[in-house]
């Protein structure tokens, strides 16, 4: 994984693990690689690491199994999802039409775009 | 989790080992820094039971650790840097011992073992000095506690030990264990600690998840002295400086350096900055 | 895990310090043995002196039992085993004060046994005669309940010392050890020679002024007999306290150790 200068680290292994989520890879219920063994496969430090991971535990995503480690919770999908669509409504929505305003566009130049995905 | 309130252990002419400790430890690898006669290991024998204090109080998962009662026993294990096995073999050990432990896992156990290249039929008292260390963490490590303590395992450790240290320790440690390692050698386990304790005076003086620290202070390095540094040293040519982290930088953190700053005169400066932010978050 | 008293944690313990129990018995097996050659000794040349030494010799593998938690040198581990300290102080107790000395007594019942089969009768069935013609003449009943006591509670003192040296000393153990079980021999001696001394005197006093100062050969035994009865009792009840408080002190001790 190539770390991108402009976003912390910490928020790229959340945006791994997000991804790592959606895609299946990473079940509801099931165990997911510890603090360390992320830190190893990602060569990042542990204390990286457990920030990512304290971020998704307080987002109630992963949960602490005492003496197991941590578990993906059963819900884990609909709240990346979630979390994904806030995201997207108080981030990257707002700067795309920021950015459309910058260059004079319209809701109507977007026309085509959108009738041709349908 | 462990709650210390006011943890102290004060010798009989009035001098103390530990002063006032008031702080919560919870689960993840910590490390433990002081200088010699910081206090360290009597913290970790109070935190094991091993000595009472003689004021204050240590709670684990809200039970008094002094009551020894075993329940609290079975979940914490303190290995001294003076740990003399009692039995011929850590086969024999783990026969005798490993039972009080409801999560020993003897699979584990030789797994360790075998990255430190030993089998655990040896008789303990042929193998040398290093090699016992090695020896009694591979079970100490395979008894799963939720709490271990461990002081200066790696005394005694070539560097290449050390190095399947972090291999042995990644392999035994779950994130919901709590584990102290107090250490002089901070080098080859600096990645794999996600909580940092500093022990200066009996006191201590900063107990705190690295990821909190770096996002206090930033640890920088530059050519010309740096204005408004918290801590700074020079360094072969340039600087080392601790300097408040008002750009939100990401830099990593630098043991040997924030230990030098605890550890001069004004050492208190860069702590309390790093210590009173908290409640601002 | 439950606070209470737990026969399964007592096994464990037990599990715990076997190895070196184990070694200890075997040493213990030697020692025995030896001094079984030389009862076997004692008898062949019928040597009643001989026997003496040998019967309090044999006591040592008793009073140094406790010398088996020397071995480990293992404080740190000792506490932090999950047990209550009770439970550990039970089978320290336990182990060292009725296990051991079953154990040392049913060998030498065993070898006696033996040795009946070679001459007949047992070496202290031989001896037992001598002595107890010995010991009625000197005005004592032996087969009393007191007396038995007395001896059982006198045997075990040295014991309960030891092992509560062992428990509290941190270094020198084993000297220390072997010290406190020759120091509990000789201030017994000491104890009982005073309280001798003292109850002889205080019934040649009553006696005084009871106008009875020249003895008739039946009224010197029965004078013997009082104070030896006196004697005895008084000694029986200094044992059983000392052992009591001593055995209280081990309990304590193993709560109150520390690292």
């Amino acid at each position: 994984m190539d770390f991108h200068a402009d976003k912390p680290i910490y928020q790229q292994i959340i945006d791994h693990a997000f991804a790592n989520i959606l895609s299946g890879q990473w079940q509801g219920g099931e165990r997911v690689p510890s603090v360390r063994d992320l830190a190893a496969m990602m060569s990042v430090n542990s204390h990286t690491a457990l920030k990512a991971y304290d971020y998704l535990q307080s987002h109630g995503i992963i949960n602490m199994r005492r003496g197991m480690g941590y578990y993906l919770a059963d819900d884990a999908r609909a709240r990346v999802e979630a979390e994904r669509r806030q995201q997207f409504l108080t981030v990257s929505a707002p700067a795309f039409f920021e950015q459309m305003r910058l260059l004079g566009l319209t809701v109507d130049d977007l026309m085509p775009i959108i009738c041709k995905d349908d | 989790m462990y709650h210390l309130d006011n943890l102290s252990y004060e010798y009989s002419r009035g001098r103390s080992a530990v002063a006032g400790v008031t702080a919560d430890i919870g689960p993840g690898l910590h490390l433990l820094v002081g200088e010699n006669g910081a206090g360290k290991t009597t913290l970790l024998r109070l935190l094991s039971s091993l000595c009472f204090p003689t004021s204050g109080s240590c709670t684990y998962d809200g039970a008094d650790v002094s009551l020894r009662r075993p329940d609290s026993l079975s979940r914490i294990f303190f290995m001294g840097d003076d740990l003399e096995c009692p039995f011929s073999s850590i086969a024999q050990m783990a026969r005798c011992h490993g039972q009080f432990y409801t999560d020993f896992n003897h699979e584990l156990m030789y797994a360790n073992l075998a990255d430190f290249g030993l089998t655990g039929k040896e008789k303990i008292h042929t193998l040398s000095f290093g090699m016992r260390r090695k020896a009694y963490i591979s079970y100490a490590l395979a008894l799963r506690t939720p709490v271990l303590l461990l002081d200066e395992p790696t005394n005694g450790m070539d560097i290449n030990s050390k190095k399947i240290l972090r291999q042995v320790l990644t392999r035994s440690v779950t994130d919901d264990a709590t584990v102290i390692i107090s250490t002089h050698n901070v080098h080859d386990l600096d990645s794999l600690f996600e909580n940092v304790m500093i022990m200066h005076g009996g006191r201590l003086r900063l107990c705190m998840p690295v990821w909190r620290i770096l996002e206090r202070v930033a640890f920088v390095s530059s050519a010309a002295p740096v204005s408004g540094a918290l801590y700074q040293e020079p360094d072969r040519g340039s600087f080392k400086a601790i300097i408040p982290n008002s750009a939100g930088l990401d830099t990593d953190i630098d043991y040997r350096l924030l230990y030098s700053a605890a550890m001069s005169p004004t050492g208190h400066i860069m702590l309390d900055y790093i210590n009173t932010q908290i409640s601002q978050q | 895990m439950t606070d209470k008293f737990s026969l399964h944690r007592l096994d464990l313990i037990w599990s715990y310090y076997s190895p070196a129990i184990m070694r200890q018995w075997i040493w213990t097996i030697v020692a025995i043995s030896i001094m079984f050659g030389l009862a076997l000794l004692a008898r062949t040349i019928e040597s009643t002196g001989l026997f003496s030494m040998v019967n309090t010799l044999l006591l040592f593998p008793v009073y140094l039992g406790p010398l088996v938690f020397t071995v480990y040198d293992d404080r740190s581990m000792q506490i932090q085993l999950p047990a209550t300290a009770a439970e550990k102080a039970t089978f320290y107790v336990l182990h060292s004060l009725v296990i051991v000395p079953l154990a040392v007594l049913a060998l030498w019942i065993s070898l006696n046994s033996l040795s009946g089969a070679i001459f007949g009768d047992g070496i202290y069935n031989y001896f037992m005669d001598t002595m107890l013609e010995d010991f009625t003449e000197r005005g004592i009943e032996v087969l009393s309940p007191v007396f038995i006591i007395q001896r059982l509670f006198m045997e075990l003192m040295p014991v309960a010392v030891v092992l509560l040296t062992v428990l509290a000393a941190r270094r020198h153990r084993v000297i220390k050890g072997i010290g406190a079980a020759i120091g509990t021999l000789l201030a017994y001696g000491v104890i009982s020679g005073l309280t001798g001394f003292f109850v002889a005197f205080t019934e040649a006093n009553h006696l005084e002024t009871l106008g009875k100062m020249d003895f008739s050969g039946e009224e010197a035994t029965q004078f013997v007999t009082d104070i030896m009865s006196r004697l005895l009792n008084i000694l029986t009840c200094v044992t059983v306290v000392g052992l009591a408080v001593t055995i209280v002190l081990i309990y304590r001790q193993v709560r109150r150790m520390q690292a």
